[in-house]
């Protein structure tokens, strides 16, 4: 069956079990469409119908806006943005077919939800160009070539510095937060500077701790930056 | 609450549904980054075990480049903001 552009098709968000509060009646999903449930078994997928197009911000919005309104009655399985079903048969297939995955997954995150925080040193020592061409020393007699090669091993080195400050602010990070024994992944780095990030699974009972935790963290460590964010549904735990 | 994680999510008073915690939020440039970071690399894929619209996956990817060259450029520019340097072109 062909699809063509602007044919609406059914945009999934996320998986909980049936008998968790629905969505509300005038909650808008992607472009304002009505966002409604789908049954199968135990479990229920909300849904909108959406026409194809490409993920602007403002859609991603929309789409965590669904998310987070689900995830404050209870912890969803999200999916990821972008995948679309044909027709409602086609997501009851789905449920169907993972229901004991995704029952079992929704037993294991039970009321937690994901909260990410990001660490960058602070007031960065910029004693040194990072880019060996920025490198205005030529010591007399010394060949271009010399020089450029001197200031990247240079960089390389600094590099290097860097990654392993990186690991020591994870350390510290996971020690810091150790007694909570949170579930934890590592988070992709965030452009150019030295930044860790990781994202931690916490009891709603406990997110209060978790942010006075890491406010602790901060006032400890002046030198460096913290940005904490969440609750977000358990993206990167499922 | 060391034993929140009740399969019927019993509420703890510390963080009920309308508290202030659950505020958008989502035109915070920090919370951007981590939106994009998990809505489009994170979450359940159910890939290969249905049909997928192909023409809708391919727009996505399509847009998505368009999408992260915008928050790479972002970043470049909190970076200079909190005292990094300008790239190299």
């Amino acid at each position: 069956m062909k699809r063509g552009k602007g044919e609406p098709v059914l945009h999934l968000y996320c998986v909980r079990r049936s008998h968790d509060a629905g969505p509300a009646g005038d909650l808008e999903g992607i472009d304002g469409a009505p966002v409604r449930q789908l049954f199968a078994g135990s479990l229920a997928a909300w849904i909108s119908e959406v026409e194809v197009g490409p993920p602007t911000l403002d859609r991603l919005r929309q789409h965590e806006r669904v998310m987070r309104h689900a995830l404050r009655s209870t912890t969803p399985i999200p999916f990821r943005y972008g995948q679309r079903l044909l027709g409602d048969e086609e997501v009851r297939h789905l449920l169907e077919e993972r229901e004991a995955d995704f029952t079992s997954t929704l037993e294991w995150l039970g009321d937690r939800v994901e909260m990410g925080v990001r660490i960058t040193p602070g007031e960065a020592k910029e004693s040194q160009p990072r880019h060996p061409s920025l490198e205005p020393a030529k010591l007399a007699g010394e060949a271009p070539g010399t020089a450029y090669l001197r200031a990247r091993r240079a960089a390389l080195a600094e590099a290097e510095v860097a990654r392993s400050a990186a690991a020591d602010l994870l350390d510290s990070l996971q020690e810091w937060l150790a007694d909570l024994r949170l579930p934890a992944v590592q988070s992709p780095g965030s452009g150019p500077e030295v930044a860790v990030g990781l994202a931690h699974l916490v009891h709603r009972g406990e997110v209060r701790i978790y942010l006075d935790r890491i406010a602790e963290l901060r006032s400890a460590r002046p030198d460096l930056r913290f940005v904490v964010t969440g609750p977000w549904a358990p993206y990167s735990f499922v | 609450m060391t034993d929140a994680g009740a399969a019927n999510g019993g509420w703890s008073a510390e963080l009920a549904p309308d508290d202030e915690i659950w505020s958008d939020g989502l035109d915070d440039e920090h919370t951007l980054v981590d939106l994009v970071n998990r809505l489009l690399d994170k979450g359940v894929v159910i890939a290969g075990e249905v049909t997928i619209s192909v023409a809708g996956i391919d727009l996505v990817y399509l847009g998505l480049n368009a999408l992260l060259t915008s928050i790479s450029t972002a970043r470049e520019h909190l970076g200079r903001q909190v005292g990094g340097e300008a790239r190299q072109g």
